[in-house]
């Protein structure tokens, strides 16, 4: 199958679903924001990013680069800001500088909480009206960027699902998609093997930078990368280093080349598998991903990550069938048959494929039938080292 | 010096002897993959309130700890009548960590793991349960009459940068409480929020110096016959009741929710900026500060002019008696932000 059915937008990017999105751009709209969304149908965040008056202008950036990037996802038809002040409410250029359909409300200009409900309820309204005119139309299945994520890991992870997922990686590489493999703190230890793989010698010098970074900021920190990972319950699982941990993780991304390495919450501007640098905390590396224009993403998990996405639909693929039996609300798919001889890593790849093209097209994923939506904004992480490079 | 109003509220005893001016059931998350499950399980239920962060895992020790001694602050709160802590399995903050440190305070509290009981579905089935079991055995608190003295207030530090004639309301409310008997935490903004007397991989110490800084001294004019102690963010507060500054971020939200996980049965606040915004926990009285709150007339109790007049500080006590009593415009609202301060960026 070279076509699917994605929704056009105007951005010249294609979604595989049709959400209005209410963002609240500082952490005290969030309640504004849900009142707003609250029994329309529409998806909405919240978060706990305030700006403080002594905010590093690359923490202002990422944050907004991120905001930026959520709302402008593919996944979304339109987008509701609500900001505090006007002075909160400036993302709305670069959105709809972007092509996106965006309305804001700025609570202190509705005259106080009440009336920007009323006022938010309404521009909501046109803007589902809008998103109800959209219909899906036949794309090249090249036109899809999958997020790849492994979370609550255990010691089969390396085994199956993260292979199995590898081969379907390859599948979508060889269609013309783009895959993103995040999660830096948890490729720590497998970069060797990463760089081989990069196309240029650029890509594979970033790579060793981005990683390199990652452990140095731990360091900087005071901290042991391994007093936060691998996390208890990957321990209770098998993983005993965060090397081993991150053999298995890599494995996500499959075998074809790394095409080009991006910052957190960036749009890769190549195809074929990238790397995105983005913290191992599953919820800010979803919320990069989808940032950076993800439209689908698949997540295999060891021990029973519930976590979705508020626009992106998310594959559960459990690496166990203890695993996928016991948390059958949540899982997707049980790459644990290959152990059990009942499939291989090809079959399950594939299947996991074909469930990515599925899923793409409209079928609904267990995380999205439980309405799972959890979101995170990610700080800047590198403060520690600019100041101790500029001492 | 303003008359305080009488108090005429009752509040609910708790079985460790603390007076709680709500009768609130939380459900606290362990970590953000949690959140959902908590959602699910408080949501049809009136008496029970879902905390919402994003924290608990992949965060480096320091923050990983602050985390768990705020969420172990608002699962204690004496307006809690019961906790549930909902974790996923394998998180940093572990939820089973959480509900035995929130148990051993003597809180009554109930634990489920969504790993354990087979997914979302299942942890919302067993939470409910749960939540029920909490309701019967704390509806059994009795009611007791309460007075200023059985009070903690938690007050923001927006109103230590007012000009002269709006700070002196806030003093007069602060003195009036203070000769009553109640404990009042002033949140004292520090620009330099990683300070907060914690390095990384430390609790927040009650053993730290103030810097010297605006606020500080604009305090120690305010008051200068009061002395006062210095508590650590989210408490624990000192034994001795009183005055207690509480260095704080910056940021509101982040100062609500260390003057409710230290356990403040009100909070007062003083919109200078940004929204109104409530706690899951404490009720919050919002005093709109002209001239940037007078668009927030509706969503605050209290308007203070920039020319206040002498009985504004009556007007305060009085807002602040009744939220003992009534809900709060925040609670109308259903506004229940929280965030909870970090030091290091997430891993």
């Amino acid at each position: 199958m070279d076509e699917i059915l994605l929704y056009r937008r105007p951005m010249g990017t294609w979604g595989t679903r049709n959400h209005v999105l209410v963002l609240p751009l500082v952490a005290s709209a969030s309640g504004v924001a849900r009142a707003i969304a609250r029994g329309t149908g529409a998806a909405w965040v919240e978060h706990d990013y305030e700006p403080a008056p002594d905010e590093l202008p690359e923490n202002r950036e990422r944050v907004a680069r991120t905001l930026t990037g959520f709302a402008t996802n593919p996944n979304v038809a339109a987008v509701l800001l609500v900001a505090d002040t006007p002075d909160h409410g400036v993302l709305m250029d670069p959105i709809r500088a972007a092509g996106q359909r965006v309305d804001l409300v700025v609570v202190a200009e509705a005259g106080g909480v009440r009336r920007a409900i009323a006022q938010g309820r309404e521009r909501l309204e046109a803007l589902c009206a809008f998103a109800s005119r959209c219909v899906r139309e036949k794309a090249p299945v090249g036109e899809l960027i999958l997020g790849t994520e492994c979370g609550g890991s255990d010691a089969l992870s390396g085994i199956t699902a993260n292979p199995a997922l590898g081969v379907a990686s390859d599948l979508l590489v060889d269609a013309g998609g783009t895959v993103i493999l995040a999660e830096t703190t948890e490729l720590i230890g497998a970069e060797h093997l990463l760089a081989r793989r990069a196309a240029t010698p650029e890509v594979a010098r970033d790579i060793y930078r981005i990683i390199h970074r990652y452990e140095a900021v731990v360091l900087a920190h005071g901290e042991d990368i391994r007093g936060a990972n691998p996390a208890p319950g990957n321990i209770e699982g098998g993983l005993t280093t965060i090397e081993e941990k991150s053999l298995g993780a890599a494995k996500k991304g499959g075998t074809r080349p790394i095409r080009q390495v991006v910052e957190y919450a960036v749009r890769p501007t190549a195809r074929g598998l990238v790397i995105m640098d983005t913290p191992g905390n599953d919820i800010e590396q979803m919320v990069g991903m989808a940032a950076g224009g993800a439209q689908v993403a698949v997540f295999t998990t060891g021990r029973g990550t519930p976590t979705g996405s508020p626009i992106l639909p998310v594959i559960k693929v459990a690496t166990n069938s203890a695993t996928a039996q016991r948390m059958q609300d949540n899982i997707d798919l049980d790459a644990g048959r290959i152990l059990e001889g009942e499939e291989t890593l090809e079959s399950m790849g594939q299947k996991i494929y074909e469930t990515i093209l599925a899923v793409a097209q409209g079928a609904l994923t267990k995380a999205e039938l439980l309405g799972h939506r959890e979101f995170a904004v990610s700080r800047y992480p590198f403060a520690v080292l600019d100041r101790a490079s500029a001492r | 010096m303003s008359d305080l109003p009488r108090l005429e509220a009752v509040a609910r005893r708790r079985p460790q002897g603390s007076l709680g001016i709500r009768h609130r059931l939380l459900v606290v998350p362990s970590v953000v993959c949690a959140a959902q499950a908590a959602h699910g399980i408080a949501e049809g239920a009136p008496d029970a309130q879902a905390i919402e962060h994003q924290h608990g895992c992949s965060q480096l020790g320091g923050d990983a700890r602050l985390t768990e001694h705020v969420l172990t602050g608002l699962g204690t709160h004496p307006n809690v009548a019961g906790t549930l802590v909902v974790g996923l399995g394998c998180e940093t903050v572990q939820g089973m960590v959480l509900y035995r440190a929130i148990a051993a305070r003597g809180q009554r509290a109930e634990f489920v793991g969504i790993q354990q009981a087979g997914g979302t579905q299942a942890a919302v089935r067993a939470g409910r349960d749960a939540l029920e079991r909490l309701r019967q055995a704390s509806a059994a608190d009795p009611e007791v009459p309460v007075s200023w003295a059985d009070l903690t207030v938690g007050i923001e530090g927006g109103w230590l940068s007012l000009p002269p004639a709006q700070s002196r309301v806030f003093a007069e409310v602060l003195e009036a409480l203070l000769g009553a008997g109640a404990v009042v935490i002033q949140a004292v903004p520090r620009p330099s929020a990683p300070g907060l007397g914690a390095g990384p991989g430390e609790v927040p110490s009650a053993s730290v110096d103030l810097p010297a800084g605006d606020a500080e001294r604009l305090v120690a004019r305010s008051f200068p016959a009061r002395s006062w102690e210095v508590a650590p963010y989210a408490g624990p507060l000192p034994p001795a009741r009183g005055f207690v500054l509480m260095p704080s971020p910056e940021a509101r939200v982040a100062q609500k929710t260390g003057l409710a996980a230290a356990g403040a049965h009100l909070i007062l606040s003083p919109l200078t900026g940004g929204l109104p915004a409530g706690s899951p926990v404490a009720p919050v009285v919002h005093v709109g500060i002209a001239p940037y709150a007078r668009a927030f007339a509706d969503d605050v109790e209290v308007v203070l002019g920039e020319d206040p007049p002498p009985g504004a500080a009556g007007a305060i006590l009085r807002a602040l008696a009744s939220a003992c009593r009534e809900e709060t415009v925040a609670e109308v609202l259903g506004m229940t932000e929280m965030a909870i301060h970090r030091i290091a960026p997430t891993m």
